[in-house]
């Protein structure tokens, strides 16, 4: 259990803040009766708790959450006797926030910095954001998709020590309606990602725990490729993936055969070079982190380049040292690739992040393919064969310091 | 009419910036600045999520509504339109008309869903390259949609949803697009305005449904805590109900002045209360029997609280429901009597206060003082007129409400003494509360301590210490009292120094006889030397009451006055001209005396012997007691003055023969005031003939000495010491011849005794010699 001076980061705003000193609200909320159009903000918890005070955003009515318990470190003048004997009960450990509030609120500490609510796991587990980062298009929703699915549902890094990778509730549900459900099940193409001004707030969080590795919690976000190339959105809207701990970076081969002259763009559609989006991250980091680059859509390389790299859309082998040996001939394959994209730029991007960095190096290369074959015109995948989707996650998160090991004293 | 910008989004594959992907295509007046608020507003709009488990496009329902920003209305419409460029599904046009609230009514916007005027994502590229763009309109530009009727059914079930008391927000409906604008277009039209600031859209995802409040969904998935429409009329089928979807002319028009009672402005709280209100006006329509609840009902609205009191049978019925202290009905009134004019709660508090019973005075006193002050004051005002008419007050009362009922009648009529005002003062309760309020008149006060005094001693004591802290009311309660001898126990309470203000109050509203009476007892409470003090401060009263015995009470003031002046050293005695003007007013022969005293001494500053003949007549005119007094006054004055050595002599023979005892005592009194005199004023002529004078009586053995060298006593010695220094060389030249020439051994050892400077360096000194 955290103590009560326990810093930690908020995941969403990159605020530093002491877990003491956050109020905790209720996430499950209903509206005042006497709500009006002016204010919508009347967010009641459902239990029927007192509420102290607001947090949430104005001009986001929907985004407003109660308090219902103050923070710990905090002596209300009005209550300072109850709020001194509440302090003196903790004896220095941060209280659960189940025991601070009526659990049908499902209550959850808050950043006051960006004013929502923490993800419940910030009390005892390390927060580590895996970036996916790609142009519109590049693949990313998919990718996610069928990335998670394989290492939640099929427990595909069981092989690498993985003992625990599990949806938080949210997530689980989230994950089954708008990901699962549509590709998995009707086997329909998902749909292009919406700009959204929160997307930082609805990441994907992941439980995961190697053996002999401290627990930690994975947070995924899908974000749309609008929002990423567009730097001052990003830096706005999306500063996680500046504060990332890692990087999935997805490069679309259909966009580099357009940029390389091997194909005609769809229309009139401005085409945008993948290495602007790569470097402008890179040069966005405060450190180096682990970063894979992928190219997506690994499946069609071999309709842009018959027979030249028809390896590239063979799955991998799910066990060790047969795993880590494709990896590296994959690599290979696609830093060859990529020369033959003409994207000397990425790949020069792509030293660069590298240069300086952790040892082992902390850029690596990878081939995958989200779904196995090109949606059908009437949006339908009919089979999904995803193929090596694992292996960026696998490499990146290896590459964390104390995930998928215990971390150096 | 006001302009109203627009905004188009979609996917472009190239963008009016040169990017693809989703953007704002186009926009016009304020929505074109990207950097303003209602631009980021209006974008935040711009979203379509696909309802689950819909495939065909063309089954895709078409969000459309509008939610409010500030004092903009942000009409939205939303359809999916397939894939974008690469292939992706997911892709859709929005299209956002912004403009003012006011300019745009609830039912008005729900009759444009289907019209042609929406933009469907065509021409894309023509809008983001510029050759298109979106026309300035109005609203009136916007032509209608065609809509379906309403489903009955479902009208009915919104209805009732939205009449409920308690809400899960938001409401939510299953029903297409076009309907969900029928209902809404329909009811905004039966309950105008109320649906006004109610944000709404035909569809929206779940996880964005609690951003409107009413709103259709599509496929299986219901916002968290919302309320769902049934689409059925409810059995039975409440009043209101059946009124708000009837369509006879007079029901609808029912229904519009309970709206506009109601005060609805769109929160779901005043749309409930529109149902209650239906009822009741329904009630009142047809003059049957009123609910107490729905009168509550129609009570929490100012609106329908100002024409409900305008009703008799409403009025009537709320008086008495408050009269009889309905809580709910106190309640009621409570909210909306802030907003309410102040003559509406004026009759209401005097029907209200008319129409209690006296065992229900106290809880709607109490209830009372919540609501505004009109209302209180007249039922205040109300109870206390008819008190007297009201058996058992005394006992039903608490002091609170006899102090807030007698407050809000002071306010209203102050000072006023009727008889209702009489009855409450009369309440046990009234006291010491009513006495120690300073807000009320006097009098009411002093009446209300002059109830309670027949409660004993602990009363009395509670009343002298009352009066204490506010000796003004002594007045009041001496008036309130029927004789002045049931005040004096109270003030016999008191210390000599509360006494005087207390006596006072009182003697300014007591007849003749009753003042007398009670000054002379003050007096008799008083220290000698304050009573003059306290009879100057009666004065005028003094001289309006001839007929009373004030002469003897003066004459011995003023006795008691001279006495106290007299023990200090530094005093002068001399009458003040206040003492000297009432005993003028008292007249000669009323003041044993003193009147003539005073006159003559107004004549001092030439005494003669003729004078000194009148100031000792009115000495000897006095009571013996006052004489020793009177005659040092006689002293101060003629010793004051440049005396002739016979008339010193005949003064201290005056002086001797009117004081008793030994010649010691004549001698000795005229060498204090002589002392005095060369003290207060400096003039030490008198005191050199004194000197002489005393040498002479020692001469003659009329002063008894000690061994001859002194007189009697040491201080009178010393005293005679003290004079001899004050005297110039002249005066002392003057004295020591004359008690040479007296040639007696026992004047000379005496006048060596007294003088303090040595003869013989005196005379080596002294310029003379």
């Amino acid at each position: 259990m955290a103590r009560l001076f326990a810093r930690r980061t908020c995941p969403y705003c990159g605020h530093r803040m002491i877990l003491g000193l956050c109020p905790v609200v209720a996430t499950n909320t209903e509206r005042a009766a006497d709500m009006t159009n002016s204010g919508l903000q009347d967010s009641l918890p459902v239990s029927g708790a007192e509420v102290l005070g607001l947090v949430g955003d104005d001009e986001s009515p929907d985004d407003v959450y109660p308090i219902v318990a103050s923070p710990v470190l905090t002596i209300r003048p009005e209550r300072r006797l109850r709020d001194l004997w509440r302090l003196v009960r903790t004896m220095g450990e941060l209280p659960s926030v189940t025991s601070l509030a009526d659990p049908q609120d499902l209550p959850a500490r808050a950043c006051l910095h960006c004013q929502h609510p923490l993800p419940v796991d910030l009390d005892d587990r390390r927060i580590v954001t895996i970036a996916v980062l790609g142009t519109k298009g590049s693949g990313k929703t998919h990718y996610l998709a069928t990335m998670i699915h394989q290492a939640s549902r099929l427990q595909g890094l069981a092989g690498v020590g993985c003992v625990t990778f599990a949806p938080d509730e949210s997530t689980a549900r989230e994950y089954q309606l708008s990901y699962f459900d549509p590709l998995f099940v009707q086997k329909r193409q998902l749909n292009a990602t919406d700009p959204d001004e929160r997307v930082r707030f609805s990441p994907l969080v992941y439980r995961v725990e190697f053996a002999g590795a401290e627990p930690v919690s994975l947070l995924f976000h899908d974000i749309s490729g609008e929002m990423l190339e567009d730097p001052k959105v990003r830096a706005r809207y999306a500063q996680f993936v500046t504060r990332s701990d890692g990087a999935i970076f997805l490069v679309d081969p259909e966009q580099l055969a357009v940029t390389a002259g091997r194909r005609q763009s769809a229309g009139d559609m401005a085409a945008s070079n993948q290495a602007d989006l790569l470097i402008g991250w890179l040069n966005s980091l405060t450190a180096p982190v682990p970063l894979a680059i992928a190219i997506s859509k690994a499946d069609v390389i071999d309709g842009i380049f018959p027979g030249k790299y028809a390896g590239l859309a063979r799955p991998s082998p799910r066990q060790q040292p047969e795993w880590g040996e494709a990896m590296s001939w994959v690599a290979e394959q696609v830093s060859r690739l990529l020369e033959d994209f003409q994207a000397f730029d990425l790949l020069a991007a792509a030293r660069r992040g590298g240069r300086g960095a952790v040892s082992p190096p902390a850029v690596s290369l990878h081939a995958v393919a989200a779904l196995g074959a090109p949606p059908l015109p009437d949006e339908t995948v009919p089979r999904i064969l995803a193929l090596r989707c694992l292996d960026p996650l696998v490499t990146v998160l290896s590459r964390i310091p104390g995930v998928t090991q215990q971390r150096p004293e | 009419m006001t302009a109203l910008d627009q905004l188009l989004y979609t996917w472009a594959a190239r963008g009016p910036n040169g990017r693809s992907g989703f953007q704002a295509v186009a926009a016009t007046g304020r929505l074109a600045d990207d950097r303003s608020k209602l631009t980021t507003a209006a974008l935040r709009l711009c979203r379509y999520e696909a309802p689950r488990g819909t495939r065909d496009p063309a089954q895709m329902p078409v969000s459309y509504g509008w939610q409010d920003h500030g004092d903009f209305r942000m009409v939205f419409h939303r359809r999916y339109i397939g894939a974008d460029a690469l292939g992706r599904p997911g892709n859709y046009a929005a299209h956002v008309v912004v403009g003012p609230r006011a300019e745009m009514p609830a039912g008005d916007i729900a009759r444009r869903l289907g019209s042609p005027f929406w933009w469907h994502g065509a021409s894309v590229a023509d809008y983001a390259s510029g050759q298109l763009a979106p026309d300035q309109v109005g609203l009136a530009d916007i032509p209608l949609g065609s809509l379906p009727s309403a489903e009955p059914d479902l009208l009915a079930g919104l209805t009732d949803t939205l009449l409920r008391e308690r809400l899960r927000l938001p409401v939510v409906l299953r029903c297409s697009a076009e309907q969900l604008a029928a209902l809404v277009a329909e009811l905004a039209d039966r309950l105008p305005g109320c649906l006004d600031a109610l944000p709404f859209s035909t569809y929206e995802p779940p996880a964005a449904a609690m951003g409107f409040y009413l709103v259709g969904i599509c496929g299986s998935a219901v916002p968290p805590n919302s309320t769902a429409v049934q689409a059925a009329r409810p059995k039975p089928s409440p009043r209101a109900l059946e009124l708000i979807l009837s369509d006879e002319s007079a029901d609808r028009n029912l229904v519009v002045m309970s709206v506009g009672a109601s005060g609805a402005v769109g929160a779901p709280a005043s749309i409930a209360r529109i149902g209650p209100l239906v009822v009741l006006f329904d009630q009142l329509r047809r003059d049957g029997r009123i609910d107490r609840g729905l009168l509550a009902a129609g009570l929490r609205s100012p609106a329908a609280a100002q024409i409900l009191i305008q009703l008799p049978n409403a009025k009537e019925a709320i008086a008495a429901d408050l009269a009889a202290g309905q809580a709910q009905i106190h309640a009621a009134l409570g909210e909306s009597a802030g907003q309410l004019p102040a003559t509406s709660l004026l009759t209401l508090g005097e029907m209200a206060g008319g129409q209690t019973q006296p065992a229900r005075i106290v809880p709607l006193m109490a209830e009372a003082v919540r609501l505004p002050a009109p209302f209180a004051s007249a039922c205040a005002i109300a109870i206390v007129e008819r008190a007297d008419h009201l058996p058992g007050l005394g006992r039903l009362l608490d002091s609170a409400t006899v102090l807030a009922l007698l407050r809000h009648y002071a306010a209203r009529y102050p000072g006023r003494l009727g008889p209702g005002v009489a009855t409450v003062l009369r309440v046990p309760a009234a006291f010491p509360a009513v006495a120690l309020a300073d807000d009320l008149p006097a009098a009411w006060r002093g009446r209300a301590a002059a109830h309670a005094l027949p409660g004993g001693p602990d009363t009395v004591r509670d009343i002298a210490g009352v009066l204490r802290g506010d000796p003004g009311l002594t007045g009041a309660l001496a008036a309130a009292l029927p004789a002045v001898r049931d005040l004096i126990p109270i003030l016999s309470l008191h210390k000599p120094r509360d006494l005087v203000p207390c006596t006072m109050a009182a003697v300014a509203v007591l007849p003749g006889p009753d003042r007398y009476e009670l000054v002379a007892w003050c007096a008799g409470r008083l220290p000698a030397s304050q009573r003059l003090d306290l009879l100057l401060q009666v004065g005028g009263h003094i001289l309006e009451a001839p007929g009373e015995p004030w002469g003897g009470l003066t004459a011995s003031a003023l006795a008691g006055w001279l006495t106290d002046t007299l023990a200090r050293p530094d005093a002068i005695p001399v009458l003040p001209a206040e003492a000297v003007s009432l005993l003028r007013g008292l007249g000669a022969g009323r003041t044993e005396g003193w009147g003539e005293l005073a006159e003559c001494l107004l004549d001092a500053r030439s005494p003669s012997h003729s004078w000194l003949g009148r100031a000792f007549a009115a000495v000897d005119a006095m009571p013996a007691g006052h004489r020793p007094s009177a005659v040092d006054l006689v002293l101060w004055a003629a010793l004051g003055a440049d005396l002739s050595d016979s008339l010193f002599d005949d003064l201290a023979a005056s002086c001797a023969r009117r004081l008793p005892g030994d010649p010691d005592t004549g001698a000795v009194r005229l060498l204090d005031m002589a002392d005095r005199v060369a003290w207060v004023t400096g003039r030490t002529g008198s005191g050199a003939q004194c000197l002489v004078y005393l040498a002479g009586l020692l001469t003659r053995g009329g002063l008894v000495t000690r061994k001859a060298r002194r007189l009697r006593y040491r201080s009178h010695h010393a005293k005679a010491s003290a004079l001899v220094a004050r005297l110039s060389n002249g005066q002392w030249k003057a004295v020591d011849e004359k008690v040479a020439m007296l040639q007696a051994r026992d004047a000379t050892a005496w006048w060596e005794s007294v003088n303090p400077r040595p003869t013989s360096m005196l005379r080596i000194w002294s310029p003379e010699r």
